[in-house]
């Protein structure tokens, strides 16, 4: 049996891969980054406020900006949107080119051939998943947001009103790591068995609620891995020794290793979720 | 510093703890009256409970300090706003009031007060009717006219003796009922409106109607008053108290509550079941925390605020007289009973697991409290003059957070921090017009962005005159402000007097346009932005040709052409004049400061010297809290640049976790 440590970096012998969609990603997002830092400097870039800014939150700084600047800055964020939109359709491709190098390890060019073969289908098979989370979402959301104000009025305490909400958390979690393994697994059997998209869906929900119980705990150590490269990267970001402009570059090197160890993580899951041999 | 005093924790209902007929209690320290007590009460009333509702008599005494022959009273009949959809608190707004949808409300929810027989010595009075003195809808039953049987004569008191009844609505906004028993008392009773002169000297009844974004005003009194209620309810209030048992022979589980406060402007309530009580001492004060056992954590911090509340006014505007001071936590389901000050006891509004950095509660708790000051005892008139007592409790109240707290007053949640006064000037300078109406106005005159005018405008000004005359005379400013007109009604025109005097008595670079400067913050719509749009550094042009007249040049030993020279172009973008102070960085280290007396629209400062500009800013110490935009009031040749490259950098790694995050599925 492998050891956790093991299984956790497995997907780190996929330097290559990792770095490649490390950088398929970072290009989308530099475009927001630039944009953001001219608007930024044409502004108030010459302001000696500025100086704020790099120490924790400048709540006046931003505000008198954005009262003052907040029509030069809804582009950037509509173009954010419009950017989290294109990777969405992006990522069918970056997924099927991650599962074909996944099985057929040592195949040359897996990762482009891969994406480009299964693009479609990893499009359709996503779209599904999606629509899916977003009906589970709604139907236990949806009834709860609804009761809030008439439960406020009614019962004697709030409290319950909370653990509700976050035992609908719990609930609602399990589903979408139900839809993640099976989403998974329905790729799995798209590039491995080259089967049809409506049957790999079926397959992978079947697959997906039959094994996701016994991977959570697994799933849970990603996901505490996850939360610690955000905690970390929370106490260095505010922490006022990386507030120099030195500083500020190594936080930056801090934050994109932090982005690629998630790309790691993320390929490590996968493998780990293929090896499982269903 | 905080004065921790001796704490009582009573996790019972006081009711089990003593035994019948507690001593009678003080409402005040003073000796004597601290007021002209005008207008006192003593009520002798019924709770029932299950019917919502309250009956039994009124005693008013009120003194005629007018001149005049009074032949007509008239009373505030609050609770009459809730009695219908015709009044004029909630005409033409069926469907969103405070969140609620009344359009279904059945009849037993609505609320009213009536005066069912009056009595002036012990003659009954008959010609009574209701009067719109303020909107002319005569659908509204908010204001009671009785004519009275005898005139009072100048300096005469009247009497009169009243048989009460009251129901209280479902909570639409402050005063009424909700679930689980819990019962809110305030605006409820025949109260008597203010016999004043007006602007132009004329006697009359100051007594408005009850309309939507209006408050309360009244004079100064002693209040009197005994409740027989059930024993399963917690009752607290204005004033202290002391309670009987089974005041009617055989009345089994019903007990008496009787209150005395002297010398405040009104009376309110609560009576609610299941609320634990948390009692506190901070010198003469005993504070009394009502709150649900839910939110037994949150006890801590609500008292911890009620602490820092007392010290700072006692210590920075004046003493607080009173001996009691109640506060109310209210359940979840009587939410809507919260967030108000009443004399002497305020309600707050918390839920449970308030996270600790949110410090939204303490700051809610400040605010009601600083209103025992404005509103309480200096008794502005709050439906005319709002700011009057909102924008002066929430710069006291963005004061106290800040000396309590400290820089994160606010908000220290996730990395994020907010200030308390920085929070309240972006309510100002974020509004989408900032000249859409002048501080001084009557609230039913303002027509939206009410908050960010009357508290947020008013606590800015204030921001800025404590920035430029500084705390200490500040603080003398207001003590002389709160001294002259406690337990007094002032308007606009004895506050302009207390910072005029101030400003004279230590004159800045604000005191020769002081005047100016308060009727144009206060009357006006002006707006404050100075901004600084250029430096130039090089050298002497020849002069020649004609100079644009609108721009102003300080010449400062400029040399011959050819000389070094550099300058810094200052401009005001908006029409408010305020002098300021200009901060110049030099290339050789020195720092000059030059003073701009801010008046015409551009202003080119001139320097000939051997160094170089290298940055110049307006206001550097931000005394002029009311420009809104203060991130361009500086210009730097050498910026640096790291903050917005952190900034840049951020979007970057948020872009990437976010697309990471969101493409799980495909
Ligand atoms: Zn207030």
């Amino acid at each position: 049996m492998k050891s956790i440590g093991n299984i956790l970096f497995s997907g780190f012998t996929h330097r290559k891969l990792i770095t490649t969609i490390y950088l398929l990603q970072f290009v989308m997002a530099i475009t927001v980054g630039l944009q953001v830092y001219n608007v930024l400097d044409a502004s108030i870039g010459n302001s000696l406020s500025i100086n704020g800014l790099k120490y924790g939150n400048a709540h006046m700084v931003i505000n008198d900006l954005l009262n003052t600047h907040g029509p030069s800055l809804s582009p950037v964020l509509g173009q954010a949107r419009w950017m989290m939109l294109v990777y969405l359709i992006f990522a069918a491709f970056i997924h099927g080119g991650i599962w074909n190098s996944l099985i057929h390890t040592g195949a040359e060019n897996a990762f482009w051939n891969g994406g480009a073969t299964y693009f479609f289908k990893c499009l359709g098979c996503g779209m599904i998943w999606t629509f899916l989370l977003l009906i589970w979402s709604a139907v236990l959301w949806i009834p709860y947001i609804s009761r809030i104000t008439i439960w406020m009025e009614q019962w004697p305490s709030e409290a319950p009103i909370l653990w509700i909400g976050v035992l609908i958390f719990f609930i609602w979690l399990i589903g979408v790591l139900i839809f993640f393994v099976a989403s998974c697994y329905s790729k799995v059997f798209i590039i491995r068995d080259d089967r049809q998209v409506l049957k790999s869906v079926w397959k992978g929900l079947k697959t997906g609620i039959r094994q996701t119980f016994r991977v959570v705990p697994i799933l849970l150590i990603f996901a505490t891995a996850t939360g610690v490269l955000y905690a970390i990267h929370a106490v260095i970001d505010d922490s006022r020794i990386l507030a120099s402009t030195i500083g500020i570059f190594i936080l930056f090197f801090i934050q994109q290793l932090i982005v690629w160890i998630k790309i790691g993580l993320r390929i490590s899951t996968y493998r780990y979720l293929l090896h499982r041999n269903v | 510093m905080r004065i921790i005093g001796f704490t009582i924790c009573l996790f019972v209902s006081y009711f089990g703890l003593f035994s019948q007929h507690a001593d009678s209690c003080s409402p005040t320290i003073s000796p004597s009256a601290l007021s002209q007590r005008i207008a006192n009460y003593t009520f002798e009333i019924t709770l029932d409970h299950i019917t919502h509702s309250l009956e039994g008599r009124e005693w008013i005494e009120w003194k005629n300090l007018s001149s005049d022959t009074i032949r007509n009273i008239r009373l505030y009949m609050y609770l009459n706003a809730f009695k219908n959809n015709q009044s004029s608190y909630l005409k033409g707004s069926m469907m969103n009031v405070m969140g609620q949808d009344l359009s279904h409300r059945k009849d037993e929810d609505w609320g009213w007060v009536s005066v069912v027989e009056a009595f002036q010595n012990e003659k009954e009075i008959t010609d009574m009717y209701y009067v719109q003195p303020t909107d002319g809808n005569p659908l509204d039953q908010s204001v009671l006219e009785i004519v009275l049987d005898q005139p009072i004569l100048p300096g005469a008191t009247l009497s009169l003796d009243m048989v009460i009844e009251a129901k209280l609505p479902r909570i639409i906004s402050r005063s009424g009922f909700a679930e689980h028993g819990h019962h809110h008392f305030v605006h409820w009773y025949p109260k008597m409106g203010v016999y004043e002169q007006d602007k132009n000297g004329e006697w009359g009844w100051n007594c408005h109607q009850f309309l939507r974004q209006m408050e309360f005003y009244g004079d100064h009194g002693n209040y009197d008053v005994t409740i027989e209620h059930d024993a399963s309810l917690t009752l607290g209030g204005s004033g202290c108290f002391e309670w009987y048992k089974e005041p009617v022979e055989g009345a089994k589980g019903r007990v008496s509550t009787r209150f005395n406060a002297d010398d405040v402007i009104d009376f309110g309530w609560v009576a609610s079941p299941n609320l634990l009580v948390h009692t506190e001492q901070w010198r003469h004060v005993e504070i009394r925390l009502l709150y649900p056992k839910i939110h037994k954590r949150l006890v801590p911090r609500l008292i911890d605020a009620a602490l820092h509340g007392l010290e700072y006014m006692d210590k920075h505007v004046g003493e607080y007289p009173y001996s009691t001071l109640t506060i109310l936590d209210p359940p979840v389901h009587g939410l809507r009973s919260g967030f108000m000050e009443y004399p002497t006891y305020i309600t707050g509004g918390s839920f449970y697991a308030f996270p600790k950095g949110l410090r939204s509660l303490e700051s809610l708790i400040i605010h009601e409290f600083a209103h025992q000051y404005f509103m309480q005892m200096v008794a502005n008139n709050e439906k005319e003059d709002p700011w009057l007592d909102e924008g002066f409790v929430t710069f006291y109240e963005d004061c106290i957070m800040e000396d309590a707290y400290g820089d994160a007053s606010l908000f220290d949640l996730l990395g994020y921090r907010v200030r308390n006064s920085s929070f309240t000037r972006n309510e100002y300078a974020s509004l989408p017009n900032h000249s859409i109406g002048p501080i001084a106005v009557r609230s039913w005159d303002v027509r939206r962005d009410y908050k960010g005018i009357i508290y947020s405008k008013t606590a800015t000004v204030l921001q800025t005159l404590k920035r430029y005359i500084g705390e200490e005379h500040f603080d003398e400013m207001m003590r002389n402000y709160f001294e002259q007109n406690k337990f007094a009604h002032p308007r606009k025109d004895d506050f302009v007097s207390a910072v005029l005097e101030e400003f004279e008595r230590h004159p800045n670079i604000l005191t020769p346009v002081i005047e100016e400067f308060l009727t144009d913050v206060l009357d006006g719509t002006k707006v404050c932005d100075y901004a600084v749009t250029n430096i130039f550094n090089g050298r002497t042009p020849p002069v020649s040709g004609l100079i644009d007249r609108t721009i102003e040049y300080k010449m400062s030993g400029l040399t011959s052409p050819g000389a070094n020279y550099s300058s810094v172009r200052l401009e005001r973008w908006g029409s408010l004049i305020v002098p300021v102070d200009v901060r110049i960085n030099w290339s050789d280290g020195t720092v000059s400061e030059e003073m701009w007396d801010g008046k015409s629209t551009v202003f080119v400062m001139e320097f000939s010297r051997d160094a170089r500009i290298v940055s110049a800013e307006i206001d550097p110490e931000r005394k002029l809290f009311l420009d809104i935009d203060f991130n361009n009031n500086s210009i730097s040749l050498q910026s640096d640049k790291g903050g917005i490259w952190k900034y840049a950098m951020r979007s970057i790694y948020w872009v990437q976790n976010a697309i990471q995050s969101t493409s799980f599925l495909m």
